[in-house]
């Protein structure tokens, strides 16, 4: 069973939610990823995207796009990133996901190449932000072949019947858009109830909402609406950016910040 | 665009005899053939002698010279021309009036019908054409499509619905008509570089050299092409019924083509720029900010036009409900690359009914600047199906053929997807788009539109590069002998056609897009010239 799916199975069983933390490959060093997947494991995650860095990541907000803009700086590749993970993969039951630029799967191949690569250093599914549905379809049938999950975004624009076509589209898990913009922290609480119920009379896949998640109110706000997974992007690379900043351990420190966001795992069900 | 089963309406205007500001003798010359056959043949039966001009004809035109059909479709207009017998209908008068035809083919019908019976024979099918693009995926060929966030997906399926909508509504056109002669002095002259084709000569070894004419959008109302696009994007935000308009620039003339849509329309208006282009074009910095808007810089990147996209992008993608952003090249997700390219391809259906009437014929080779590439789109747009007219894209050759030294996406990229479309890219080889440079701001950009992508693939149009020295030459070049001061963007065209003047017979015609006036420029290109003077002294 991919992991993904498996991580989720077994969250289920227990009815407890998610909390997906979302790290920049190649941030805030080289090697830092290989170092961080199992410190954020240790913290109970069973779930990490990792971004795959790209010059113009036009979803992000400042924060993210500037951990990719230094990471790029410091030499990650995709291949760099590929590497660090396939480092890790033995000893990690953490499903990892990649969430990379369409530019970048183009540019590497196409989806079939950069599937059959992004399997092999031994990602458990994939996010592609700047795809939409409708262009997706090649990228759909190659994660089916090579049993990768893929998340399609669903945003609070889109059409309900078309937000119904996209679920249905999706493996592993729904990305839910908690609200439109781009990443980044938010100080307002999300409200995402009525999108997810809808969307569960439609799907049995688990809805993972991101976009504005920064502390752990707002995890257990979404999980509390229903979500079974929050993720949490800009306010843990932020947290690893000023423990640099203040000359602590960024990997530490977003051990603890993980283990700070779990409080708001309220047990569902 | 060009639907199949579309009247052509016979006889573009321009067929006849010069109706410009000069009648008189004029009114004597030869005629062109009566009832020539519909666009697409006409043309090339006409090609043995289609560049000779007529010495009766070939004259400055004035101010009101040309002025086809305004909207996008493809069909010439139905304005003045020669009737049934070779006589002009109208008698010979002046047709600033009647040349405001817009229209999309369904439009260019519904008005044909009003003025000429004969328009209401049906059309036959005509075989594909290179102008028959996008598909309805938005692909130019391959090229094109969609890659955006979901985010802004129902925004791009609104902007769609509606400009379809609008594509045959006749009244939009009209508005957009009224808009383009009042308000931005449509339609700009062809203008004969009389010195400037003497300086090729005097550099050809054959002693020869083709006309050089301008077609002049520095003239047109904020000076340069840029207008004729927020305009009509202005009427489709307006028709949205948002309130709020973005944009992005690089050399600003987009930005103040925005800004002054804004302000003619009541619309809140933010720009992004590039902090480095902040620098180099000051003064449409503070005309954007005299004209109402708000001038965002940004810090992140190269600070040039790629970075100024992306901060705009993002801007849409928390306030794509109620704020239309006005991409302002070819570029882009679709529909952008197809609206931009139509509400621009007032450039180049002008432009040819100016030839038609003034060089009696089309020019061998039309040649203009490519950075997004709008101004290229929108004269090359109704020359593709003329296949004896050679295009020449012009990219931005910076320092020459170094890695991060141009911006010649066309000449030295590969496809890639950038900025919602797939098209030539600068990129390595993971897909992250490369350090680009110009000395030129409105070329500074490591992307390019699809449908250039798409012509490049196809054979259709040639894309070259001329480096930042050559397009400073340029600039001084025809401000020196022609008393005009061209964009640095445009300095690039103007480089390339004195060049290739040289290598055609002096019975030849060249038409270059003046796409922009340089007084935005005139410090920087002082600062560059007076540095390069340093350096060879």
């Amino acid at each position: 069973m991919n992991r993904v799916a498996n991580n989720f199975f077994e969250l289920s069983a227990l009815s407890e939610p998610a909390l997906m933390p979302f790290v920049c490959g190649g941030f805030p060093r080289p090697g830092a990823t290989a170092q961080l997947l199992p410190a954020l494991e240790r913290a109970g995650a069973k779930f990490v995207e990792v971004g795959i860095p790209f010059s113009d990541p036009v979803a992000d907000g400042p924060v993210i796009a500037a951990a990719m803009h230094e990471a790029l700086q410091n030499g990650a590749t995709p291949a760099s990133v590929f590497d660090e993970v396939r480092s890790i993969r033995e000893q990690s039951r953490l499903a990892i996901i990649a969430m990379v630029s369409y530019s970048i799967v183009h540019r590497m191949g196409g989806p079939a190449a950069f599937c059959t690569k992004a399997k092999e250093a031994g990602f458990d599914g994939l996010i592609v932000p700047d795809i939409p549905f409708d262009e997706s379809t090649e990228l759909q049938a190659e994660c089916k072949k090579l049993d990768l999950s893929l998340s399609l975004l669903i945003a609070p624009t889109t059409l309900v019947d078309r937000a119904i076509a996209i679920a249905k589209a999706c493996t592993g898990f729904v990305y839910l858009l908690a609200r439109t913009g781009i990443t980044g922290e938010s100080g307002g609480m999300p409200e995402v109830a009525s999108r997810v119920q809808r969307l569960k009379e439609h799907t049995d896949l688990p809805i993972a909402v991101g976009f504005g998640i920064s502390t752990p109110e707002h995890v257990k706000a979404v999980v509390s609406q229903g979500a079974d997974a929050a993720i949490v992007g800009s306010a843990l690379v932020r947290r690893m950016r000023d423990a640099l900043a203040n000359r602590r351990d960024p990997i530490a420190e977003a051990e603890s910040f993980t283990r700070e966001l779990s409080r708001g795992l309220v047990h569902v069900g | 665009m060009s639907a199949a089963g579309t009247p052509q309406p016979n006889s573009p205007q321009a067929s006849g005899p010069d109706s410009g500001a000069v009648s008189g003798s004029q009114s004597h010359a030869p005629t062109a053939p009566a009832n020539q056959p519909p666009r697409g043949n006409p043309l090339q039966s006409q090609q043995p002698n289609s560049n000779q001009p007529n010495h009766n004809q070939q004259r400055r035109p004035g101010p009101s010279s040309g002025g086809p059909n305004y909207g996008p479709g493809n069909g010439p207009s139905n304005g003045p021309g020669p009737g049934p017998n070779g006589a002009r209908r109208d008698g010979g008068r002046d047709d600033r009036r009647d040349d405001r035809r817009p229209g999309p083919p369904t439009m260019e019908a519904a008005r044909s019908r009003r003025s000429d019976p004969r328009d209401l024979i049906p059309a036959k099918p005509k075989p594909p054409k290179l102008s028959d693009v996008p598909d309805a995926n938005g692909r130019f060929g391959k090229f094109g499509g969609r890659y955006v966030p979901e985010t802004l997906y129902s925004a791009l399926d609104q902007l769609r619905a509606t400009y379809d909508e609008v594509s045959s509504d006749p009244r939009f056109w009209d508005d957009l008509s009224d808009l383009l002669r009042s308000f931005v002095g449509r339609s700009t002259p062809l203008y004969p570089a009389q010195r400037l084709t003497a300086f090729a000569r005097s550099r050809s070894q054959t002693g020869e050299a083709a006309t050089i004419w301008l077609k002049r959008e520095d003239l047109a109302h904020t000076g340069a092409h840029k207008i004729n696009n927020t305009l009509g994007q202005a009427l489709l935000t307006r028709r949205m019924g948002k309130k709020r308009i973005i944009a992005e620039t690089g050399a600003g003339q987009h930005g103040v083509a925005s800004a002054t849509a804004a302000a003619h329309f009541g619309f809140e208006c933010d720009v992004y720029m590039g902090a480095e282009d902040v620098r180099r074009q000051k003064l449409n910095v503070t005309r954007m900010k005299l004209l109402g808007a708000r001038v965002i810089e940004v810090e992140s990147g190269s600070k040039t036009l790629k970075d100024a996209t992306n901060e705009a992008m993002r801007d849409w993608m928390g306030s794509v409900e109620h704020t239309h952003y006005i991409i302002g090249s070819v570029v882009g997700p679709d529909p952008f690359p197809r609206i931009v390219r139509d509400f621009q391809s007032i450039i180049g259906r002008e432009t040819k009914s100016q030839c038609l009437r003034l060089l009696n014929g089309l020019p061998a080779a039309v040649v203009a600047c490519v950075g997004g590439g709008s101004n290229a789109a929108g004269i090359f747009y109704d020359f593709v199906d003329d296949t004896n007219v050679q295009l020449i894209g012009v990219e931005a050759g910076g320092r020459g053929n170094v890695p991060g030294g141009h911006a010649a996406s066309l000449s030295a990229g590969s496809p890639g997807v950038l900025h919602g479309s797939l098209s030539y890219v600068l990129q390595d080889q993971f897909g992250q788009t490369a350090d680009v440079h110009s000395c030129s701001a409105g070329l500074d950009y490591p992307g390019v539109g699809p449908e250039h992508s798409y012509w490049k693939d196809a054979g259709r149009v040639r894309y070259t590069a001329v480096t930042d020295d050559q397009a400073l030459d340029a600039f001084t070049l025809l401000a020196s002998t022609e008393g005009i001061i061209p964009a640095l963007e445009t300095s690039h065209a103007l480089a390339e056609a004195v060049e290739l003047a040289q290598k055609l017979p002096k019975d030849k015609h060249i038409v270059v897009c003046l796409s922009g006036r340089g007084d935005k420029d005139v410090d920087e290109a002082s600062r560059l010239l007076a540095l390069r003077s340093n350096k060879s002294r």
